[in-house]
């Protein structure tokens, strides 16, 4: 560690980290965030615990060493930019407990500002694709994952979750969750070599981690991940940022709205138990405040993130589509958090830039991949 | 003398979300209308040019001050005036029906204030755009004025009706029951109805007509989307749990005509909402506590913080309370309190 400490710019700390093999609990850990401004810049004012910023050439490097109940938390988080602009990653050689203590803690105060990237079930089985390929001799296995599922309501627990270890491929594993109506939170995977001889040769293959909130973790070969997945990763987050900024209506010309559109696979909204179930679930979001105008045949309700003070009118016209209209103040952030708890809990859809074209009639542009 | 609680009458929140749907059918009709009447059919666009106003100020001959619920100048020689009554009334009592078409017969004359240079058009049209389950009983109350000045019009009057249907998809159609309109062409595509995707409507974000929406719902439409921007950057005061806020009820009006009305413009359209429609919610917030009275008139401070829950409905039954207590308070008989009543 004190080796990475001492990296004076960006590519010295990754070829460090590059070089670099954990042990249990340690894995290189890394989150992939949104922001418009440098993360360590976002830091100044809004401490969770103290935190001792340095900045060097190209990138900040910030220290924590503090008391938390009966545990002492400490450790060091490299903030460094990726190639897009507005992407960002955090990374931490630590272990589990002090990513979800401290790091993840610190992440959850600097939003709004730092945008997080949720992956939708397909993005992370790309992802994994992705994966399968980085190590030509050896086969990816899926070690274990952690997945949830919304129980119906009525019954007292809210999810079914799960963590479970495996061995089973890939494509096994994401298809049974969606026959049982399952989605990821993580996945964690590893290689193994195809043969006894070339699991020999290498015995340090990693283990790996993605998770659908924009972490990755891994145990070595930090190059090979950060060119493949964590760019990757960094492109989709980068994608969404764009396509959530600017829909404040303030900030459009003549104050059009900038409408989103989810669409299903298939009629979801076909009844009147599925509007009110619907509504149900979308009062019960955490952190935001939702008002009921109208809930059958039609659903239109006003949906405000209480944690940054942004707004959306929420309408269902057809049987297959919630159509988000962003209102005055309207941040990525909330947006995102939004379409995220709709696809959490309801169900995932494809997300669609609606424009306005001068004959009044919508015509979708340039959808993001999902 | 204090009132029993008991004696109040229960919140109905249902009751509040039908005069919502009602007001919101209104505007969706008539952004419906304006749509239609400003569609080119042959280049399957909106034209823009076609100058319209909502709630817009016209004088009759001898200068009275007439205000169509919709204008439009759909050609340089002739226009369209058209009000709204989403719901027309259910019987003739107090002469409600024949009302209404004493108001239409107002604009059966020769009207000033369009778009042009001396302010007139040529010919133009009235139109009563009501709900399609009404429109049956207001043709026929037209066809019972026959013989009266109240039923007889030097114009084309026609009636049309608007629904809103879910299918698939939510529309809101409009259709003409009977009366012709200059443009045959038009005229002719109304009476075959006209579906207009209901989202299409809702995108053009317009939530006001010129007529006093539910205050609840006005509130709700300014405490969710309007009062946070006006909280950024604003200290928060964290012993009274809430962000002051100055505001001038001029600065509420402006921004909701802005972004979910009508602006008002040099060419005689006076702005939708109105100013008194804004100075009422806040005056509501103020005996909410959740505002008060600033230095100056229509001056308030807003004591904004964000709320849990449904905000409509909290909204609604603040209101509610507070209507009930004020009818009570003008119920109860006035008396000189007496040194006994202490006792």
């Amino acid at each position: 560690m004190k080796e990475l400490l001492a990296s004076q710019n960006q590519n010295e700390l990754y070829e460090k980290l590059a070089a670099l093999g954990c042990e249990k609990p340690l894995q290189i850990r890394v989150l992939v965030a949104g922001s418009h401004e440098p993360i360590a810049e976002l830091i100044s004012g809004r401490l969770p615990f103290p935190l001792a910023v340095q900045r060097k050439a190209d990138f900040f490097q910030a220290s924590f060493d503090y008391e938390a109940g009966q545990l002492r938390l400490n450790g060091d988080i490299f903030f460094c930019r990726a190639r897009f602009e507005h992407i960002s990653y955090a990374i931490s050689v630590c272990s589990r407990t002090v990513w979800e203590r401290s790091i993840m803690r610190l992440a959850r105060v600097l939003y709004p500002a730092l945008i997080p990237v949720y992956f939708s079930q397909g993005e992370m089985l790309d992802l994994l694709e992705r994966a399968k390929t980085l190590f030509p001799n050896a086969r990816l296995r899926i070690s274990g994952h952690t997945r949830k599922k919304r129980l119906k309501s009525g019954t007292r627990r809210k999810y079914e979750s799960s963590r479970t270890k495996t061995e089973r491929p890939l494509e096994v594993v994401f298809k049974e969750a969606q026959e049982q109506n399952f989605w990821f939170q993580s996945v964690n995977f590893d290689y193994l070599g195809e043969s006894r001889e070339v699991e020999e040769h290498n015995n340090s293959l990693p283990s790996a981690t993605i998770s659908k909130y924009g972490a990755f973790f891994c145990t070595s070969d930090f190059d090979r991940f950060r060119y493949s997945i964590l760019q990757e990763m960094a492109q989709i987050g980068e994608r969404k940022v764009d396509f959530f900024s600017n829909r404040s209506r303030r900030f459009v010309e003549r104050y059009q709205a900038r409408p989103i559109s989810i669409t299903f696979e298939g009629p979801v909204f076909s009844s009147g138990e599925d509007n009110k179930h619907f509504i149900g679930l979308l009062r019960k979001m955490p952190g935001a405040s939702c008002s009921v105008l109208h809930g059958n045949p039609y659903v239109h309700l006003f949906v405000k993130d209480r944690l940054d003070d942004s707004g959306a009118e929420l309408w269902v016209l057809k049987e297959d589509e919630v159509l988000l209209i962003p209102q005055l103040k309207a941040s990525e952030a909330a947006l995102k958090r939004m379409v995220n708890y709709i696809f959490e809990e309801w169900r995932e859809g494809r997300i669609d830039n609606l424009a306005q074209n001068d004959d009044g009639l919508r015509t979708p542009v340039a959808p993001p991949r999902d | 003398m204090t009132t029993s609680p008991k004696t109040m009458m229960a919140y109905e929140h249902q009751s509040l979300l039908r005069e919502i749907d009602t007001y919101k059918d209104t505007v969706s009709a008539i952004v419906a209308f304006i749509h239609e009447c400003r569609w080119d059919q042959n280049n399957r666009v909106v034209n823009g040019t076609i100058p319209f106003g909502v709630g817009r100020l016209m004088r009759n001959a001898h200068d009275d001050q007439l205000t169509p619920d919709i204008v439009i100048q759909r050609h340089p020689t002739q226009g369209v005036v058209a009000e709204v009554k989403t719901t027309f009334p259910p019987d003739n009592t107090n002469n409600r029906r024949d009302e209404v078409f004493q108001q239409l017969k107002s604009y059966d004359v020769e009207l000033f204030g369009w778009w042009s240079l001396n302010g007139q058009v040529e010919r133009h049209d009235i139109v009563l755009l009501t709900h399609d389950s009404h429109v049956v009983d207001a043709t026929d109350h037209f066809v019972g004025l026959a013989g009266k000045e109240i039923g007889r019009f030097e114009r084309n009057l026609a009636f049309v009706g608007f629904y809103r249907s879910e299918q698939h998809h939510s529309y809101i159609t409009l259709r003409k029951h009977s009366g012709d309109l200059l443009d045959h062409e038009f005229s002719s595509k109304l009476r075959r109805s006209v579906p207009i995707e209901a989202r299409h409507i809702e995108q053009q974000q317009k939530k006001f007509y010129d007529g006093c929406p539910p205050i609840p719902y006005l509130l709700s439409l300014m405490w969710t989307f309007l009062f946070p921007t006006y909280a950024e950057g604003q200290q928060r005061d964290a012993r009274r749990g809430f962000t002051p806020v100055e505001v001038t009820s001029d600065q509420v009006t402006t921004d909701l005509q802005r972004y979910y009305g009508f602006e008002p413009d040099a060419h005689g359209n006076r702005g939708i909402p109105r100013g008194e429609w804004i100075e009422e919610a806040l005056e509501a917030l103020v005996s909410f506590r959740m505002a008060q009275r600033g230095n100056g008139p229509r001056r308030f401070v807003i004591r904004y913080k964000g709320l849990t829950g449904d905000v409509l409905e909290r909204f609604g039954r603040l209101f509610h309370e507070r209507r009930e207590k004020e009818s009570q308070r003008r119920r109860a008989p006035t008396r000189q309190p007496t040194l006994f009543d202490n006792l």
